[in-house]
C-alpha cells in the first residue's frame, strides 16, 4: 500500500503519457493513441475546475462558521453565488440579465482599478533617476502619443518612429524573452522527466 | 491598504475622470488615421475565397470586454458577410475558461447578424472545449476526437460543415483574441497563417510572430477596433470610446511631463540641500 | 421599470467608492463579483460537465468507453479532501500536466525558438540592413542580460549594458500600449456614467462626495469656535 502512495507513481504517469505525445510528435507513428490521450484533457480540466469551486465554497463556510473578520461579506458571496447558479439552471433570462448587467459592469469597474492606479505610477514611479529610466520613458511618452488617435493625427512625425521602435528595437529585445520562455518549457519538461520538478503534484 | 488615498492620488483620479468625461459630455469627433496593420487585416479576411475555413478561438476574459468585444463583434460580422457574399465557412470556438465561454456565448447570441445564412452549413459554434493549449492541440491534431458536440449538444457528425473538417489542415486560416498570452495559439496552429484581436498591450509580445510572419494581421485594442469599424462602415462601440482615448492619453503624458519636473525642481534639489 | 444603466452606474459607483475610502458599499461590490463571477462560471462548467460526461455516459449508454476511465481517474481529483486518500489526486494531475507541458514543449520548438533563431536577411536597402543589424544585436544584448551563470564583467558586462538598453525601450514601449489596454475598462464605465441616465446616479454620488468631504471640515471648524 506505502508503494502506490509513493511520489515516484505519479512522475511515472507524467513520463508515460509525455512519452507518447512526444514519440507522435516526431514519429506520427502513434497518432490515434496520441489523440485519445489529447482528448482526455477537456473532461480532467473541467473535473479539476470543480475543485477549485469546492474549495472557494469551503473556504467561505469556514470563516462564517468561525465568524471570522467581515464574514458578512462570506455570506454576500455565497448568495450571490448560489442565486446565479439556481438561475442558469432554472430562468436562463435572468441569468442573462445577471451577467450583462450586473457582473458585467462589476467586473468591468474592478478592473478600471488598473487604469486609475497607472496614472498614480506615472506620477510617483515614473522619474528619470537614470540613463535607463530615460529610455524607458521617452519610448513611452512616444509610444502613448502614437497610440492616441488624436495626436497621431496632430503629431504625424511620431508615427514613423514609433513603428521603427516596435518593428526594430523592441521586436529585437521581446525575441530574446521569447525564445527564453521557449527554452524555459524545453527545460521545465526535461527537470519534470527527470523528477527533478514535483511542483505540479504538490512536491513531496 | 490605508483606509483614506493620499490627497495627490486621489486629485490624479478626479483629473483622470474629468479628462475621460469629457467626450462623452462635448461629443467631438477626434481625428482618427487609419493604421496600415488594421488595413491589412481588412484585406486578409476581404481575400478568403469560395469554400475557406475560418477557426476563431474566442478566449476573452469578461473584464476585456471593453477591449475586445467591440473588435470581436466588427470582425465576426465581417467575417458573417463573407460567408453570405462568397460561401466561406465559420467557426467559432472556445477553449480558454468558462468565463471565456460567457463572453463567446454572449457575442454568438446578441451581437451576430446571421441574416440568409444557414447555422451548420455556413458557420458554427462548437462551445467550450476545455484544456486551453490541450484543446487547441486537440482541435489542431484531431478535432472530432475532440470536439463531440456544438454549442447546442449537437452531435458533430449530424452538422454538415463539420464533415470535412478533421484537423488543422482542413483550415485556411485560423483566428483568436486573447486577453493573456498568445504564445500558445502560435504554439500549435503556426501551420497555418494566424489573424488575430488582441489587447492593446499584447501587441509588443506578438511582434516577433508578425515579423516572421506567423501572425499574418492583427486587430490593436479599442483602436485596432475603431478603425476596423469605420474601414467596413459599421459604427460600434469602440468608435464611441475611441475619444476618450486619446483625452486620455494626452492626461497620461502630461502627468509624466508634471511628474519629471517636480522631480528635478523640487524633490531632487531639496535632497541635494539636505546633503550639502 | 428602473432603466438597465441606473443599476449599472450605481454598482460602478459602489465599486469605484474605494477611489475615496476603503468603505463597506465597496466591501459589497466585490463581494457581489466574487459570488456572482462563481455562479456564471459553475453555470458553464456544469454545461460542459453534462456536455463531456452526463450525456454519453447516462444518454447515450456509452459505459464501455473511455470516458469512464478518464472520468473515473477524473474524480480522483476530489481526494484531495480526505485526508487518507488525498495522494489519489497527483495522479489525474500527471495526466493533466503531461498533455499540457508535452504539447507545449512540441509547439515551442518551431515557432517560439527555431524561427526566432533564424536571421532577417541582411541585403537591400541600407537602412534595412542597418535596421537588421540593430534587431540582432537587441536580440543577442538582451539575451546576455539573462545569462547568471556568469559576472556580468568585462565584455559579456558591456553587451549586458546594451542589452539593458534594449530592454528598457521595449519595456517603454509595452508601458505605453499598457495604458490603452488598462484605461480601456474605466472608459467603458464612464460611457455609461457621464450620459444620462447614469449622470443622475454621478450627480447624485459627486453631491454625497462633496458633503462628505466638506463634513469634517465644519466639525472641525466648530470645534475651534468652541474652543475659543
Amino acid at each position: 500500500m506505502s508503494f502506490i502512495r509513493r511520489i515516484e507513481i505519479p512522475i511515472m504517469i507524467f513520463v508515460i503519457f509525455s512519452l507518447l505525445i512526444l514519440f507522435n510528435y516526431f514519429t506520427g507513428m502513434a497518432y490515434e493513441a496520441a489523440s485519445t490521450v489529447i482528448s482526455w484533457a477537456p473532461i480532467l480540466w473541467i473535473l479539476s475546475y470543480i475543485v477549485g469551486y469546492v474549495s472557494m465554497i469551503r473556504y467561505h463556510v469556514i470563516i462564517i462558521h468561525k465568524k471570522q473578520k467581515d464574514w458578512i461579506y462570506s455570506i454576500i458571496v455565497l448568495v450571490c453565488f448560489i442565486i446565479t447558479f439556481l438561475l442558469g439552471q432554472l430562468y436562463k433570462p435572468a441569468f442573462d440579465f445577471v451577467f450583462m448587467h450586473i457582473l458585467l459592469p462589476l467586473q468591468v469597474s474592478m478592473l478600471s482599478y488598473v487604469g486609475f492606479y497607472t496614472y498614480t505610477v506615472f506620477f510617483r514611479g515614473a522619474r528619470t533617476r537614470n540613463i535607463y529610466a530615460l529610455f524607458l520613458l521617452v519610448t513611452a511618452i512616444i509610444i502613448m502619443l502614437w497610440q492616441a488617435p488624436a495626436t497621431s493625427a496632430i503629431i504625424p512625425s511620431v508615427v514613423p518612429i514609433s513603428i521603427w521602435i516596435r518593428d526594430v528595437l523592441q521586436t529585437g529585445a521581446i525575441r530574446a524573452i521569447l525564445i527564453g520562455i521557449g527554452l524555459g518549457i524545453i527545460l521545465i519538461f526535461i527537470r519534470t522527466m527527470f523528477g527533478y520538478e514535483r511542483s505540479y503534484v504538490g512536491g513531496e | 491598504m490605508s483606509a483614506m488615498l493620499p490627497k495627490v492620488d486621489r486629485l490624479i483620479f478626479l483629473l483622470f475622470l474629468f479628462f475621460i468625461a469629457i467626450p462623452f459630455i462635448l461629443p467631438v469627433a477626434l481625428p482618427l488615421p487609419i493604421s496600415p496593420t488594421t488595413l491589412k487585416y481588412k484585406e486578409i479576411l476581404e481575400n478568403l475565397r469560395k469554400g475557406d475555413t475560418i477557426i476563431w478561438f474566442v478566449d476573452a476574459m469578461i473584464g476585456a470586454w471593453a477591449e475586445t468585444a467591440p473588435g470581436d463583434i466588427a470582425t465576426f460580422n465581417f467575417i458573417l458577410e463573407q460567408c453570405r457574399e462568397k460561401g466561406v465557412k465559420f467557426v467559432m470556438v472556445t477553449t480558454f475558461h468558462a468565463e471565456s465561454l460567457a463572453y463567446a456565448e454572449t457575442i454568438f447570441k446578441n451581437y451576430l447578424n446571421t441574416e440568409g445564412l444557414t447555422y451548420g452549413v455556413d458557420y458554427v459554434y462548437l462551445g467550450w472545449i476545455p484544456g486551453y493549449e490541450s484543446a487547441l492541440a486537440g482541435i489542431a491534431g484531431n478535432l472530432p476526437a475532440i470536439v463531440k458536440t456544438d454549442y447546442y449538444g449537437t452531435p458533430i457528425s449530424q452538422i454538415p460543415m463539420m464533415q470535412n473538417l478533421h484537423s488543422i489542415d482542413d483550415f485556411a486560416i485560423s483566428g483568436f483574441t486573447s486577453s493573456t498570452s498568445p504564445d500558445p495559439y502560435i504554439r500549435q496552429w503556426s501551420k497555418k497563417p494566424i489573424i488575430t484581436n488582441i489587447l492593446a498591450a499584447n501587441i509588443g509580445w506578438i511582434m516577433p510572430y508578425v515579423e516572421k510572419r506567423i501572425i499574418v494581421a492583427y486587430l490593436a485594442g479599442v483602436r485596432g477596433a475603431a478603425e476596423f469599424e469605420y474601414l467596413i462602415g459599421r459604427i460600434g462601440s469602440a468608435t464611441k470610446l475611441i475619444s476618450a482615448q486619446s483625452t486620455a492619453h494626452i492626461y497620461a503624458v502630461a502627468l509624466l511631463i508634471a511628474a519629471n519636473i517636480y522631480y528635478f525642481g523640487f524633490v531632487r534639489r531639496r535632497g541635494e540641500v539636505i546633503k550639502k | 421599470m428602473i432603466p438597465v444603466e441606473i443599476i449599472e452606474a450605481t454598482l460602478i459607483l459602489m465599486t469605484w467608492s474605494l477611489l475615496y475610502k476603503d468603505n463597506p458599499l465597496y466591501k459589497l461590490a466585490a463581494s457581489m463579483t466574487i459570488g456572482l463571477y462563481l455562479g456564471v462560471t459553475l453555470n458553464y462548467a456544469i454545461d460542459s460537465l453534462n456536455k463531456n460526461i452526463y450525456v454519453p455516459l447516462i444518454v447515450q449508454g456509452k459505459w464501455l468507453s473511455p470516458t469512464t476511465i478518464v472520468f473515473i481517474i477524473g474524480l480522483l481529483l476530489y481526494t484531495r479532501f480526505i485526508k487518507s486518500l488525498w495522494w489519489l489526486s497527483r495522479w489525474p494531475l500527471a495526466i493533466l500536466s503531461s498533455i499540457g507541458l508535452s504539447v507545449a514543449v512540441t509547439g515551442a520548438l518551431g515557432p517560439q525558438i527555431i524561427a526566432q533563431l533564424s536571421t532577417p536577411p541582411l541585403a537591400g536597402h541600407p537602412l534595412s540592413i542597418i535596421n537588421g543589424i540593430l534587431g540582432v544585436t537587441a536580440t543577442v544584448t538582451s539575451m546576455c542580460y539573462f545569462v547568471y551563470s556568469r559576472e556580468h564583467k568585462g565584455v559579456l558586462g558591456a553587451l549586458v549594458k546594451i542589452g539593458r538598453i534594449f530592454l528598457m525601450i521595449a519595456f517603454g514601449f509595452m508601458l505605453g500600449t499598457f495604458l490603452m489596454s488598462n484605461i480601456a475598462f474605466a472608459i467603458q464605465n464612464m460611457s455609461i456614467l457621464a450620459v444620462p441616465p447614469g449622470a443622475y446616479i454621478s450627480a447624485i454620488a459627486a453631491i454625497i462626495l462633496i458633503i462628505v468631504t466638506s463634513l469634517p471640515r465644519v466639525k472641525k471648524s466648530k470645534g475651534e469656535e468652541m474652543k475659543k
